[in-house]
This record gives structure tokens, sequence and C-alpha cells, in this order.
């Protein structure tokens, strides 16, 4: 753990109500991970504090315990404009690291990720296939990593014409009768996937994926977020 | 020892916002010294006001009666619907005798960390309300992060339907200068200009 006086290059995952006028503060660090913190009197109309989310900051505070008391909040650049869908897809992902990080548990390489990932969502044109990279390269992190292109059971190459199902921590096991299951996925599109190209086929079972790992990551407890795409 | 009625009351008091360990101490041995009455009243006051008062059927605002007053005046234009956030939005408008529409209270924003969804905000009951007769759906919203996602969930929510979705404009604050409005507002301000 780093010295908590020094400046934390961090993001704000969320905000809340705390006390009267001040608001407790679930920041995303690069040195430290995942850590709440109090800005106090964060809520008055001269708060010295800056606590956008989706804006890169500076972060220093204080404390012995676990909950830290912010000395210092100020901007780090420019704050990335999220709106309308990608502004939901930026609100899944906060919910997501608030959910799946453990406190004080640094990821560095995420952190550039997710300030990469929000450059992104700023822009139109954004493409969902960024968004599932992500949440692979996040699952890996936590040491739920998946091979795209071997049988979980075998440790064979996938092989484009047969069909695989996947199996949470485990991996892509070989169906035999493939055609007349619901869940059973194409070697092809994941020979694909493991190439880095994701078309509209691969985005879904993607996301199929990601959701089922998350959802045992999570013990079954629904991400909020995905209500907002219904 | 066996804590007394009267801590009890002192701890009850911090409920308050505002009230810490001080003030609450204060505010009890006032009633109990100098005004029982008071006290008295005060208690049977928030006994009513806590069973009585519940939400409106229509505009879900706090209310006593099943339909609330603004909801149930006949001279109140019931084609145009404010969207606010709480209670206190409705009062801030009201008082400033610029608005004969209706409300909807949504009792919150979007915020899926704590749990509030779509559901939680009564999303479903504003779009049956956007059912019948309602001709302007005007959002009131903070200019929060929470507050451009609900709005953008609302309007997401009524494309499909006839009603006409606008948001309040924001800008530089009467008697405000320039220079004192931070850059954000500003820049809202430029975006949101209109012809003269
Ligand atoms: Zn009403």
């Amino acid at each position: 753990m780093s010295r908590f006086n020094d400046f934390h290059s961090a993001y704000v995952l969320h905000t809340r109500k705390y006390r009267d006028t001040s608001l407790l503060v679930e920041l995303f660090s690069k040195e430290d991970g995942r850590y709440s913190l109090v800005a106090r009197g964060a809520r008055g109309n001269k708060s010295k504090f800056n606590l956008q989310l989706f804006s890169p900051l500076m972060v220093s505070s204080f404390g012995k315990g676990e909950l830290k008391t912010a000395s210092v909040i100020e901007s780090n650049g420019l704050g990335y404009h999220l709106s309308g869908k990608n502004l939901f897809i930026g609100l899944y992902v906060n919910e997501l690291l608030f959910r799946v990080l453990g406190k004080f548990d640094p990821f560095e390489n995420l952190f550039d990720r997710y300030d990469e990932l929000l450059g992104m969502l700023q822009l139109d044109s954004f493409d969902t296939s960024a968004l599932r990279l992500f949440e692979i390269s996040l699952l890996a992190d936590l040491g739920y990593g998946i091979s795209f292109d071997i049988e979980s059971s075998t440790g064979d190459a996938i092989v484009p014409d047969k069909f695989y199902c996947y199996v949470v921590e485990d991996g892509f096991r070989h169906l035999v009768s493939g055609n007349d299951n619901s869940k059973a996925i194409e070697g092809r599109h994941l020979l694909a996937i493991s190439q880095g190209m994701i078309d509209l086929d691969g985005d879904r079972i993607l996301r199929n994926i990601v959701r089922k790992s998350i959802d045992q990551l999570l013990g079954g407890k629904a991400l909020n977020s995905r209500k907002l795409f219904a | 020892m066996q804590e007394s009625i009267i801590d009890e009351l002192k701890e009850a008091f911090r409920v308050l916002p505002g009230v810490g360990q001080k003030t609450a101490q204060r505010m009890v041995l006032h009633l109990l010294e100098r005004d029982r009455r008071g006290g008295m009243h005060l208690g049977q006051k928030i006994l009513e006001a806590m069973e009585r008062v519940g939400q409106c059927r229509m505009c879900r605002n706090l209310s006593e009666s099943d339909i609330c007053a603004i909801c149930d005046n006949a001279q109140r234009d019931h084609s145009q619907l404010c969207v606010v956030e709480s209670p206190v939005d409705v009062i801030a408008i009201e008082q400033s005798a610029s608005y004969r529409g209706c409300y909807f209270v949504l009792m919150g924003n979007l915020s899926p960390i704590d749990g509030i969804g779509p559901e939680e905000l009564g999303m479903k009951s504003l779009a049956d309300r956007c059912e019948s007769n309602i001709g302007e759906v005007i959002l009131a919203l903070g200019a929060s992060v929470e507050g451009e996602a609900t709005a953008h969930y609302i309007s997401e929510l009524l494309k499909s339907m006839s009603v006409k979705v606008t948001r309040i404009a924001r800008g530089i604050p009467i008697g405000g200068e320039l220079e004192y409005v931070d850059g954000n507002t500003l820049a809202l301000a430029l975006s949101g200009r209109k012809p003269l």
C-alpha cells in the first residue's frame, strides 16, 4: 500500500450522501485500487472538491482505518462527457468495478484500460466490442481468465466446425450433439474472438459468457445496472 | 445501567438531519424543562404525519389523500407533466409560480450502485400516465450524471409514444456574472442558446 498522504490518480465510481454536508466517495485509484473516503463539506455550494464521475482526479487523503478522509481532490485533466446509452454503459462499468474489486487491491493496467474505455465511450461511434474486451481482461485480472482457443477437458485446439458450451471457471467443452443445444457455440466464433475479431455473433456470445462469469463471481447477485438496458 | 427514557429520546432526535449529540440534548432538555405542551404537540403531530402521509397515486408526491391537491385541481393543465426528483423540487417550482401543469415525482435518480433502478422510480406508472392525454413531459432533473442518466432513460421510455419530451434549460443565474459561472454550466448555456 502506498502512503495515503501521497497523491493518487483516481476516478470516482460513486458518491453517496454522508452525514449532513459530506459525501462518501467510492474511488478507483491507480495506486491502491478501490477504496472509500469521506469528502467533508462536499455537499456545500463552496465545496473545494471536484467529484464528477468519469473525470480523472488527483486525490490525497489521511486516516489510519479503512475509511479515509479526503484532504485534496482536484481534477487531473478534462473529464469525459458520456451521454445516452454510452452513459448507461459507463454506469454499468462503475458498478461492475465497485462490486468485483476488493479494497486496496491495485490493478494499474486495469486503471489505464478503464481510462481508455471512457475515452471511447465519449464517441457516438462506440463499438461494444471494446466493452467486451474490457470485461474479458477484467475477468482475467481477477483470476477468471478464459481461453477461447482450447477445449478445457482435453486441452485440444478448438475446431472451427465443432460445437462447444461454456462452463464458468472451466472453459469451453466440446458438445457431441451441438446443433440442437441452445447453449452451443460454434468453434469458428471462438477462434475469431481469440484473435480479437468480434462481430455481432461474437459480441452476443461474449455478452453471455461474461454475464455468466460475473454472476458467478458475485454469488448470483445480479448487477443493478443491467436493468437500464432492458 | 439501564437506559433511561431521556437518553432514548435524545437518541431518537438524532434521526433528524443536522442533529448531533449536543443538539439532541438541548432539544430534549428544552422540552422537558420549559415546554411540555409543545413536546406533547410535537409528538402527536409526528405520529399523525407518519401514519397519514402517503404518496399520491397519480404523481407519487407526498400526500395525505389518495390523490394530491395538485393532481385533483381541475384548474391545472393536465396535459403537461413535469418530472422532478423529489418533493422539495415541487415546492421550489410551485413557489416560482411559473408553472400550471402537473407533476411526476421520481423520489430519486437512477443510481445502480445504490440499487435504485427504473422500478424504484416508478417508470412504469410514468409510462402508463403518458398513454393518456399527456402532450408534454418536462424533465426538470438535476445536472448530475445520475440526473442525465435518468433523463435519457425517460426519453427512451417515451420515444414510441406521441408525447413531446422537453428538458428545462440550464444556464446563468439571474444577476450572475459570466466570470463566476463554472465552465460546464457556461458550456451548457452556450449550447442551449436561443435566437432573440
Ligand atoms: Zn399528485
